[in-house]
């Protein structure tokens, strides 16, 4: 995972925002069509009780990337995203299970404690460019396969789910 | 600990394995391929349902459609890549992979294009997708069952794998276990060893510590380097104090010098070796200065290298007192019993002389014509005379057997008129008992043999004597045999039984009546007169000539006596008396008179002499002492000289030396008479040639045995001639007549030298040397012509090599030696050595 200074600093500051209980910058409503809703214990919303995301909107949070192979494609590729650990603090998410949902339908539970720095990202970008539904996008979880053994394992490759659409938190 | 570490190599590469399987298996290198397919499936009837819908409905909005194709296309990409498609690929799904893709690129094309086409190209597409989905289910279940197996396979690859490593543990453990049973084992065994070792040296230490001996160890230079044992108790002395000080200052030999012991082990241990049955006398030293005596021993051992000496030491002074101690008492009886022995001498002398006379003189009236009255009352005298000297000579043959003084005088004689004499001898007893006597004999006994009659008739008589004793009214059986020894071969015995049918003897008493002193009361409690002394004398006279009596017995039955007695091995049969007498020469005093010479002190002894040998029909000569029978025996060859020991001026003993010295009668046979008869007599007979032994009183029974035998072996004719006359003349044809009496006094010289030597042997200990030299001498005696002589030593040497435990009896070497005597005398005459002095 690429760490710029900027990065750490953001997520640094955002975590110390969140820690004394600061809530994060409003979130605002999307302007474009959006490709992820975020409903359940969130409490940063910004459509009807939900946290709703179009690209730009995911693009202005704080990127981090993963240089990793995977089992679906030879070689390596570098994944820009947002981190999940930042993407719950900028939603103020306050479950532990978050059940993701992709464009068919499929459904997977990932924990909260997974979000963790050096830890899986929501990716918008594969190799610098958008992924179109067919090449799995728009969103697709990725975890450092390469970078930690533990994430090279069934369960994770589960939790890999590409063509997000729906984030669902509860406790 | 080859298998342990061929163990751990196998173990090293199965763990490796495992290891490599559970990395395979735990990094999962494959997604979910089933799923996957299962969802094209899926996705694919979700584009069906989706082109039906928008059929149906005749909506406008393709989004929905779109992305409903998207996501099944990008399912395809999915199944495309990698690892996934190369897994359809190795199942041989291949073609229908291919299919599915192909159609997609199609599709794709449309969907991408106008929207006016795409509508116009959905019934079709609705058309072609059942296919699609088949297509995607028939990889789906070929791919289920294909992996199903792969994953068993992989399952069952681990479970052996992880046996394989299980099992190899348990073996590695069990190796591991044997390895620590073996070395717990081994440490049991060291405690084991340990407590041995302890136990070991504990012992040794409680036996130097118990020994009552003190123990040293010496070092180089006989230098102490530790004592212990009984040290202290011995020598009084610390043993710290004496290490380092060297050995004589505790221990000397006994002449007071240092012993020195040799350091070599070899030559210690040679020498230890040897000196291991002998006892190594010392003399021990304290400190203070006393001294006592000691018995050492001593080993040499090798310690660290070094040459030591472990020497023991006993202390025996006690010992030593002890011994001394006996020796004295020992010679305090050994004197008394010597002056006993000497006092039955001077006594037996005293009673026989006077007991001599009253028997001979009785002789001489008897052969005088008596009346009736006179030789009744005659016999009264001459019985109870006879009964006097039977009972003194019985109390004094006692002690004499005691003492061993008496010796065998072997004779010729013929058994069947040697039992009818005493039958003879004792019909007045057996008429007085009313008792009946028979003798049996078998033709066997009808011969002559060699041996001591006087003794035997000692011994019969007292069994016959007895027999009369405790039989009233019975009969007495005497029977004779001669049997060989199973022990001696060629010897033989005289077997005679004494059997009545008298009052018998209770089995308690069969040892006891053989006592001293020991009479058992006969039938009906009748005392039965007599010494006692009579069976115990019986038994010892047997056993010193070397033979034995047997008793058996029924309580008022009877007993039976059996005598085995040994005698010469010479067989003749008996001639009647008349034959003899007219047949054989040498057996006939009458037709060959010998001059005897006859030397005795006192007169009336001298005279009874004179009368004896005159009535055996030969001619006496008298003289009064040695001297005169030696100036006689000088200037006169006589045939034979009778010589009383005990004589003024000159004894026998004497007069017989000088005799055999030089002079006519130089090889005249000599007969002693003594009325001693002590041990030494009999070597001192032998050394001044006296070549037989009487005892006063002599009777003219006695008299004529001797004589009888002197001329026996005077004849050179006869069945058996002394010498062998063509081998002499061979020989002095051979050599001529110097050498040959050269080599004939040499021999006479060496054979003189043997029979002197006789003597001195003890025979049981030295049969082989007895039969090498009795050897050699037969060879000698053959060569020379003295025939007889080889015969008899040849024989001799047989005996004594056949059965080297028993000895040649002191019956064959005086007769032996008698026998020399003769050959030598007539050896002498013929090589001319001397002139011959016998008149055949």
């Amino acid at each position: 995972m690429k760490m710029t200074t900027a990065n750490v600093t953001f997520s640094v500051g955002l975590w110390i925002g969140l820690a004394f209980g600061a809530m994060a910058e409003k979130l605002p409503v999307p302007n474009t069509n959006p490709i992820l809703t975020v409903s359940g214990a969130v409490s940063n919303t910004n459509v009807k009780n939900n946290s709703v995301f179009d690209y730009e909107l995911l693009r202005s949070l704080p990127v981090t990337s993963i240089e990793t192979g995977s089992i679906w494609y030879d070689g390596t590729a570098i994944f820009e995203g947002v981190s999940l650990v930042d993407f719950l603090a900028e939603i103020g998410a306050e479950g532990s299970v978050l059940e993701v949902t992709a464009l068919n339908e499929y459904t997977i539970e990932i924990p909260v404690s997974d979000a963790v720095i050096d830890g899986p990202i929501l990716a918008y970008l594969m190799n610098g460019e958008q992924m179109p539904v067919r090449g799995k996008g728009p969103l697709w979880i990725i975890y450092p396969y390469d970078q930690n053994i533990r994430y090279r394992s069934e369960v994770y490759y589960a939790r890999s789910i590409w063509q997000v659409s729906r984030i669902n938190i509860r406790d | 600990m080859g298998a342990f570490v061929f163990g751990i190599v196998v173990l090293t590469f199965l763990v490796v394995e495992v290891l490599a399987q559970i990395e395979e298996i735990r990094s999962a290198s494959e997604d979910n391929v089933e799923w996957n397919i299962n969802q094209l499936e899926i996705e694919t009837l979700k584009l069906q349902l989706a082109v039906g819908d928008y059929l149906a409905a005749g909506s406008e909005n393709t989004d929905d459609l779109k992305l409903r194709f998207d996501i099944y296309y990008s399912r395809i990409g999915i199944i495309s890549g990698g690892h996934m498609a190369d897994l359809i690929v190795r199942n041989g799904y291949v073609e229908n992979l291919a299919k599915i893709r192909a159609f997609a690129e199609e599709t794709a094309v449309i969907i991408d294009g106008p929207t006016e086409q795409l509508v116009q190209f959905l019934p079709d597409l609705a058309g072609q997708l059942p296919e699609q989905r088949k297509a995607a289910r028939v990889i789906s279940l070929g791919l289920l069952s294909n992996m199903a197996v792969k994953t068993d396979s992989q399952r069952a690859k681990l479970g052996y794998l992880l046996g394989a490593t299980a099992i190899t543990t348990v073996l590695m453990f069990i190796v591991l276990g044997a390895s620590l049973a073996v070395i717990i084992r081994l440490y049991f065994q060291s405690i084991a060893r340990k407590l041995e070792v302890d136990f070991t040296v504990a012992r040794l230490d409680a036996t130097i510590n118990a020994t009552k001996d003190a123990v040293l160890v010496l070092g180089h230079d006989n230098c102490i380097l530790e004592a212990g044992g009984a040290f202290e108790t011995l020598f009084k002395d610390r043993k710290t104090k004496v290490r380092g000080k060297p050995l004589q200052s505790i221990l000397v030999d006994r002449g007071m010098k240092n012993i020195v012991l040799n350091q070599t082990s070899e030559t210690t241990q040679a020498i230890s070796e040897k000196r291991r049955t002998a006892t190594l006398k010392g003399i021990g030293r304290r400190q203070d200065g006393t001294r006592f005596p000691v018995e050492y021993s001593f080993q040499s051992v090798i310690v660290n290298q070094t040459n030591c000496i472990v020497m023991f030491i006993t202390d025996v002074a006690e010992q030593v007192q002890d011994k001394s101690n006996l020796v004295e008492a020992r010679n305090k009886a050994q004197a008394a019993a010597q002056e006993k022995s000497r006092f039955i001498g001077i006594i037996s002398h005293e009673m026989r002389t006077p007991l001599n006379g009253v028997l001979g003189s009785l002789e001489v009236i008897e052969a005088e014509k008596l009346s009736n009255k006179q030789i009744r009352f005659l016999g009264v005298a001459k019985r109870s005379s006879t009964r006097l000297l039977g009972l003194v000579e019985k109390v004094l043959s006692v002690s004499q057997l005691e003492s061993r003084k008496t010796i065998l005088k072997p004779t010729t004689f013929c058994v069947n008129k040697f039992l009818e004499k005493l039958k003879d001898d004792y019909q007045f007893e057996a008429a007085n008992s009313k008792n009946k006597m028979e003798i049996s004999t078998s033709n066997t006994t009808n011969l002559q043999v060699f041996g001591d009659t006087e003794i035997l008739g000692h011994i019969v008589g007292n069994l016959l004597s007895n027999a009369l004793k405790f039989t009233d009214q019975g009969s007495i059986k005497i029977s004779a045999n001669i049997e060989e020894s199973s022990r001696q071969p060629g010897a033989l015995f005289l077997v005679i039984s004494v059997k009545d049918n008298g009052c018998g003897i209770s089995s308690e008493n069969l040892d006891k009546i053989f006592e001293d002193f020991v009479s058992i009361p006969g039938v009906g409690g009748k005392t039965i007169s007599g010494t006692g002394l009579g069976l115990g004398i019986a038994q010892r006279l047997a056993d010193f000539a070397g033979g034995w009596i047997d008793v058996e017995s029924t309580l008022n039955l009877g007993s039976v006596f059996t005598l085995h007695f040994p005698v010469g091995s010479r067989r003749f049969t008996c001639l009647d008396t008349e034959e003899i007498s007219a047949s054989s020469g040498h057996e006939q005093p009458e037709n060959a008179p010998l001059n005897i010479l006859v030397a005795e002190d006192d007169e009336i002894s001298r005279t009874i002499f004179e009368e004896q040998i005159r009535t055996l029909g030969h001619t006496p000569q008298m003289v009064v002492d040695g001297v005169q029978c030696v100036q006689s025996a000088v200037k006169t060859c006589f045939d034979a000289i009778l010589m009383d020991f005990s004589m003024p001026n000159m004894d026998g003993l004497e007069a017989a030396r000088r005799i055999r010295a030089s002079g006519a009668s130089k090889n005249t046979p000599i007969i002693g008479i003594s009325a001693n008869r002590t041990d030494d007599i009999r070597t001192k007979t032998r050394d001044s040639g006296i070549n037989f032994l009487l005892s006063k009183p002599v009777s003219k029974n006695a008299l004529q045995e001797a004589l009888l035998t002197i001329s026996e072996l005077a004849g050179s004719d006869g069945t058996e001639p002394i010498l062998d006359k063509t081998v002499i003349a061979d020989v002095l044809d051979v050599l001529g007549v110097e050498k040959s009496r050269q080599q004939a006094r040499q021999f006479i010289a060496t054979t003189d030298q043997f029979f002197a030597e006789l003597d001195r042997y003890d025979w049981s200990d030295s049969a082989t040397e007895f039969a090498t030299s009795s050897h050699k001498t037969a060879g000698r005696a053959a060569l020379m012509g003295a025939r007889k002589l080889a015969e008899v030593l040849s024989e001799l040497e047989d005996r004594a090599v056949g059965n080297a435990e028993l000895p040649v009896s002191e019956v064959e070497i005086q007769k032996a030696q008698y026998l020399w005597l003769i050959t030598k005398r007539l050896l002498e005459c013929e090589y001319g050595l001397q002139k011959p002095a016998v008149h055949i």
